[in-house]
């Protein structure tokens, strides 16, 4: 028990410290690059964490989000351009198409088993990728507008100062929506059809109904995510939106940790650092990546995060082990 | 309480139950027993909505029940164990006890996601009471290991507590003293009484002897899919055709 105090301890300064390097991050850098890549950082974290109530929590595999993505983006692209909602609104009507579109898929989707999930969530990928390049309208290739984002009239890419903590926000707000989420008898439920869809059956719990839950509210984060990108970028373009792109989520969560909150957020981070790096060395970074993956996949399953749990529960146990030794001491000494 | 007549179950034109008729009566403890292959485990299934039924028909409670899903049996009353352990395993025991509340617990998504008095006034009851149900099987103790981790006797005890949560009017186990020890089913025979006196009817396979003719107010005996014979355990115990399905012979 007291072991798990200190856990928890320690899990609250690691993240006051990690909240306030993120709050003045702005302060220490003034190269609108820099926070640009760091807005966009904030938006992978959005999407990984989606991925992860999907694939962490309900146990299902999807190699097609970049779907979502794109759903998100276009939808908000249109809605703005061509009806005139304010942003804000635009993004959240969006994500709530992209959940409804992953619903849609999850219904007949939620009887397949695990590879042949991934399979059809690829097939859906490429389905929506075709879509997007052959229709005219949208200007695939060459690429279409999009209003820049901005709440109440302010454009907030006119500073990225201000779309960074727009991002942050966001963030702030995604990661307790799942923390509730997950900790709550859906959460339970999810991780219930995880581990054995049968009992879960037994125990009262629509399995069916959940697995699209699940479907949805991970695509929801997803579909949000790719909305922000397309109002951060100001443009969006066909081949982005390519199914491959899709790993890229899963890359991340599996860096990270699956079945955490932080997990993907550190996924998210880790990757965008690598592939910035990279950026000029294409073939490389995909060798890197796959070689990182298999690594991780072989020697670390729970990602960064079990290693760190590992590396806090030892801490923690030298910290309590410390006060004991020095409690009975005291108490020697009172003697 | 549970009345299943003339259930044929078939696979590929063998059939697995042949045309059996079983009453569970209320506040009883009623035993179903059977060499391997009888049919028994089948049976259970038709009751519990996992497997349907060729012909027949089940009521519960005077409703049909025939080919009903798992969760809707489940919310209505109907709970179960498994004779291959169906644990959540990598979930703490209080979660996959938490998770047979899940049916006795009605907040829905968005006051889950703003964590609402009600979403959290509910969760605490379930707590309470997902606790209470550990502490009756004697698991409270061990409440935040992993459900893999806990010895064999107890993962049988824990799927128990798991069904006593979901509020059971029937609860239906599946060769629970498997794979137990002497000491262990003389918990569990104790254990299965006291649920019967908490007012739950009791439906209970085994293909264990003692155990059975030990708890039981009535039992029934399958054999090769058909019903064999049903009495009290006494009746049972010297009819022949039972002995002779039991110990083979001439």
């Amino acid at each position: 028990m007291k072991g798990n105090m200190t856990v928890k301890k320690l899990n609250r300064i690691i993240l006051l410290v990690l909240g306030v390097i993120a709050v003045i991050l702005p302060l220490l850098i003034t190269n609108s690059y820099r926070l640009y890549f760091f807005s966009f950082v904030g938006i992978y974290v959005v999407a990984a964490s989606g991925l992860d109530i999907l694939f962490g929590y309900a146990g299902m595999i999807s190699f097609g989000h970049i779907a979502y993505y794109a759903i998100g983006a276009y939808v908000t692209t249109l809605l703005t351009s061509y009806a005139g909602l304010p942003v804000m609104a635009s993004i959240l009507i969006a994500a709530a198409v992209a959940a409804a579109a992953g619903a849609l898929v999850a219904l007949p989707c939620s009887k397949l088993k695990f590879q042949f999930l991934a399979l059809a969530s690829i097939a859906f990928a490429n389905f929506i990728y075709q879509l997007i390049c052959n229709i005219e309208f949208l200007q695939p290739y060459r690429g279409m507008k999009v209003e820049p984002l901005s709440i109440f009239g302010v454009n907030l890419n006119s500073d990225y100062r201000y779309t960074y903590y727009f991002i942050l926000v966001w963030v702030v707000i995604a990661l307790l929506a799942k923390h509730m989420i997950v900790k709550s008898k859906i959460g339970r439920a999810f991780m219930a059809c995880r581990d054995n869809t049968r009992s879960a059956d037994g125990m009262g719990i629509n399995v069916r109904k959940y697995k699209v839950m699940a479907f949805a509210i991970s695509t929801f984060y997803v579909g949000f995510a790719g909305a922000c990108a397309a109002h951060l970028n100001e443009l969006v373009v066909c081949n982005t939106y390519v199914q491959a792109n899709s790993f890229n989520y899963v890359i991340m969560c599996i860096f990270g940790g699956v079945n955490t909150i932080f997990g993907p957020v550190i996924g998210a981070v880790v990757f965008q650092f690598i592939n910035e790096a990279l950026a000029s060395a294409t073939a490389w970074r995909d060798i890197i990546f796959g070689g990182i993956v298999m690594l991780f996949i072989a020697f670390l399953p729970g990602g960064c995060m079990s290693a760190l749990r590992g590396l806090e529960e030892k801490l923690a146990a030298r910290f309590s082990l410390g006060k004991k030794e020095a409690a009975s001491k005291g108490g020697k000494k009172d003697d | 309480m549970i009345k299943a007549e003339n259930i044929l179950v078939q696979f590929g034109g063998i059939s697995a139950v042949n045309h059996v008729s079983i009453e569970v009566r209320k506040g009883r403890i009623t035993g179903l027993i059977g060499p391997n292959g009888a049919g028994k485990t089948t049976f259970f299934n038709c009751i519990s909505g996992v497997q349907n039924v060729t012909e027949g028909k089940i009521y519960y409670e005077g409703k049909d029940i025939t080919n009903g899903r798992g969760f809707q049996l489940c919310e209505a009353g109907i709970a179960r164990t498994y004779q291959n352990i169906n644990l959540f395993h990598s979930l703490s025991v209080l979660d996959n006890a938490l998770i047979g509340k899940h049916c006795r617990t009605h907040y829905g998504f968005f006051a889950a996601l703003f964590g609402t008095p009600r979403m959290r006034r509910e969760e605490e009851k379930a707590r309470e009471d997902a606790l209470e149900k550990l502490k009756i099987v004697g698991l409270d103790h061990k409440k935040d290991l992993k459900a893999g981790q806990l010895p064999y006797g107890e993962q049988r005890l824990l799927e128990i507590a798991r069904a006593l949560c979901t509020e059971p009017k029937v609860l239906l186990l599946d060769e629970p003293a498997a794979g137990m020890n002497a000491t262990e089913k003389v918990v569990l025979n104790d254990l299965i009484k006291k649920i019967a006196s908490m007012g739950i009817t009791v439906l209970v396979i085994e293909h264990d002897m003692d155990v059975i003719m030990n708890i039981s107010d009535y039992v029934y005996v399958m054999n090769d899919g058909f019903l064999l014979a049903e009495g009290k355990p006494e009746e049972v115990q010297r009819n022949p055709e039972v002995i002779t399905a039991y110990l083979g012979g001439n």
